[in-house]
């Protein structure tokens, strides 16, 4: 009885083992559209943070599995053409203002990228997405972005 | 006449050194990254959307950054394994390549129309950097430049380990397709 009682939890155990493994393995990306962000702030707070302590901002906002929600002005609509065969358009949203050095781009997930169209530069938004970091570009010339993905767009 | 004849030419000369002169960019270029290996019934590929580019039309100095974060794939497993794993990207956070348009005399930057180009630099990923030399293609369209090229690294030239286990999935070496449209900067 003991005997069949161990094989009987033994299996239980690997086939719940197995149907977590299943799960992980096949598990998909964070749906920003639908996740409760982790961190909720504007454009101007965000850019602040880095500005004052890149380290600590990073820990905080840059990560695969936190959602960070940004208020800002939308500044311009960058839109990708596909350069092969079976590649979406792709559009990126820049926010900010002329006078700012620092933007925020988001590139727009692809499931998302229809209400990207119906923007238009100067109005507020609110949107959604993944924070890959801070590039500085130090050796481009170029002035800082802070990146994000796989965003969606909450409001208007 | 002559005059006028004399301000046309110089006006056409100094648009012409005035293209040849400038830069170009884009923070929205796109890199594809395939480690796919043969025979395997997974893919290993991932894209970056936010690739910023920087073009010097003049003398053919082309550069690339990167966040090693900004690369999506379909499955959030392999996108952990390839962060935490495989380019440690909390480490190393920027992937960047400098180089040199060997044949930039070449493309005439005035000129509409697809110049075939050698891209010759120094690829930077994961605290490596080695030489890197690829062909490519320059398509000038009015003000806008589109750059596109494919060529492979062997990750162990970049500390990259691929663990036994998932050989059969992972390919020793990785795929790097770009394709950027550049405007004026």
């Amino acid at each position: 009885m003991n005997k069949r009682l161990v094989v009987s939890i033994v299996v239980v155990l690997i086939l719940v083992a197995a149907f977590y493994a299943y799960r992980e393995y096949n598990r998909a990306p964070v749906n920003t559209a639908n996740a409760t962000p982790t961190a909720v702030l504007t454009g101007v707070e965000l850019i602040a943070a880095f500005e004052k302590d890149e380290t600590g901002a990073t820990k905080r906002y840059v990560s695969l599995d936190n959602v960070v929600s940004i208020q800002d002005t939308l500044l311009k609509i960058k839109t990708n053409k596909p350069s092969q065969p079976g590649e979406k358009e792709s559009y990126m949203l820049i926010l900010g203002t002329r006078n700012r050095k620092v933007s925020i781009r988001c590139s727009m997930d692809t499931t998302f990228s229809t209400a990207a169209t119906t923007l238009t530069p100067g109005e507020p938004v609110i949107v959604q997405g993944i924070c890959s970091g801070y590039n500085k570009y130090e050796d481009l010339g170029l002035d800082p972005d802070i990146v994000f993905v796989r965003c969606s767009l909450v409001k208007k | 006449m002559m005059k006028n004849f004399f301000l046309i030419c110089t006006g056409i000369l100094l648009g012409c050194t005035t293209a040849q002169a400038q830069k170009f960019y884009t923070k929205s270029g796109r890199i594809d990254f395939n480690a796919t290996a043969v025979n395997s019934l997974e893919k290993i590929e991932a894209v970056n959307n936010t690739v910023t580019c920087v073009l010097d039309a003049a003398t053919g100095a082309i550069q690339f950054s990167l966040l090693i974060k900004s690369f999506t794939f379909e499955r959030a497993l392999m996108q952990d394994h390839f962060n935490e794993n495989y380019l440690e990207s909390d480490t190393y956070p920027k992937a960047e390549f400098k180089g040199t348009i060997s044949n930039n005399s070449g493309v005439d930057y005035t000129k509409d129309g697809d110049y075939a180009v050698t891209v010759t630099g120094k690829l930077t990923l994961h605290g490596q950097t080695h030489d890197v030399t690829s062909t490519g293609k320059i398509s000038v369209q009015g003000d806008i430049i589109n750059t596109s090229a494919s060529f492979s690294v062997l990750l162990s030239d970049y500390k990259v380990q691929v663990p036994a286990l998932v050989s059969d999935k992972v390919s020793k070496t990785a795929t790097i397709k770009v394709a950027c449209s550049l405007e004026t900067l």
